[in-house]
């Protein structure tokens, strides 16, 4: 029994060994037996390698051209046009030059207070009592002397009424930062009316 | 060893070989002309900046000409109304044919001087000052100083006294007032 047990267990003992045999194959000197060769991928890298730097390079070359073309277009519109685009800077200077005189004379004649003008709103809006003697006009305002017809009292009234109402007309009163009354005196001619003077001062002047 | 076998690959190898030297030759070619294209970008900036300026300058010019003709009529306008401060004669002339004209009587006539003019930066034109003093009635003197500010020659008042003649006892409109004025004409350089 102990026998019979012993040789089955050898058997499977030996089913478990794969077969052995001697490899004599030199691998060195057996042909090259794979599908694709190595030296396609080899030569297929170098190609594409080359090949890409020389598509890059042609591309760098193609732009550098177009960008030449352009900028030999661009010379021919410029050489044709360089002649007319002289003429007009020349001209347009000339022109700049004409302009500041017709500037300068424009600033001269340009002024917002026509003295012919005030004199005349000054005749429109004076009362029947009220007579001027004087008008001194000048770049910080204008003086006004005249004389008021009417007892002290009643002259002395029409003054006052007369500076509102030169300060309420629309041509004078803005015309002028302040009317004042500077003086109001009795007259000299037989002792009637007053004599009074106003400064009209013009806006912006220095103070006095 | 290792060099025969180098030398072996390289002989089985002709095709990669080339390729790798061809590779080489574009590298350098390539870091070589590297700078061509940012170069001719550049000059291409350049150029087109050159052309829109002048294109600019001749698109803006298209009614230069007509605009300069007509400037320069005024020009020739205006330089007529100016006056000369060196000649005096023909300047007091002036003043002289408005007495006549407006029938006032003038009784001081000065040319004060000669200044840059005070308005306007570029200072092109001079001004001539002027004392004037007339006398009249009020309507007479009125008109003397409304051609005076309307004058052919560019005028400017800058300063105006009118009062009552001394001695002068009429009213009205027959009253005899004096006017005196300080006044600038513009005048050419």
């Amino acid at each position: 029994m102990s026998l019979l047990k012993s040789k089955k267990s050898d058997r499977a003992a030996v089913s478990l060994v794969p077969p052995w045999h001697p490899n004599f194959r030199n691998f060195e000197r057996l042909p090259d037996v794979k599908v694709v060769r190595t030296s396609f991928f080899i030569n297929a890298v170098a190609i594409v390698i080359t090949l890409g730097l020389l598509s890059y390079q042609i591309l760098q070359e193609y732009k550098v051209h177009e960008i030449g073309v352009q900028i030999a277009d661009l010379q021919h519109q410029i050489d044709a046009n360089t002649k007319a685009s002289d003429q007009a800077v020349q001209l347009f200077k000339k022109f700049q030059g004409e302009e500041a005189k017709t500037a300068e004379v424009a600033a001269f004649v340009k002024t917002d207070f026509v003295l012919s003008n005030f004199i005349l709103d000054l005749g429109r809006t004076l009362p029947k009592t009220i007579t001027l003697d004087y008008i001194d006009a000048h770049e910080n305002g204008v003086s006004l002397r005249g004389t008021i017809q009417g007892t002290p009292d009643q002259a002395s009234g029409e003054a006052s009424a007369y500076i509102q109402q030169l300060k309420a007309d629309a041509h004078i009163g803005s015309r002028f930062e302040s009317i004042s009354l500077t003086g109001l005196n009795r007259g000299t001619q037989g002792g009637t009316g007053l004599t009074f003077e106003l400064f009209l001062k013009a806006k912006g002047a220095p103070k006095s | 060893m290792n060099a025969k076998k180098i030398n072996d690959f390289l002989k089985k190898q002709p095709v990669a070989l080339c390729c790798a030297f061809l590779s080489l030759v574009l590298a350098g070619v390539i870091y070589y002309r590297s700078g061509a294209v940012p170069a001719a970008a550049s000059q291409l900036a350049d150029k087109t900046a050159e052309w829109e300026h002048i294109r600019d300058n001749v698109k803006n010019s298209e009614q230069l000409n007509e605009q300069s003709a007509a400037l320069t009529q005024a020009m020739q306008a205006i330089e007529a109304r100016l006056i000369h401060a060196d000649q005096l004669a023909s300047n007091l002339q002036y003043f002289y044919r408005l007495e006549t004209e407006t029938q006032t009587k003038l009784t001081d006539l000065r040319q004060i001087g000669v200044s840059k003019s005070k308005t306007g930066a570029a200072r092109i034109y001079v001004s001539v000052g002027y004392a004037v003093a007339t006398q009249g009635t009020y309507l007479r003197v009125m008109d003397f100083l409304r051609r005076i500010e309307n004058s052919e020659h560019f005028c400017h008042v800058t300063s105006l006294t009118l009062s009552h003649t001394g001695g002068n006892e009429a009213t009205g409109p027959a009253a005899e007032l004096s006017l005196r004025l300080d006044l600038e004409l513009l005048g050419a350089p």
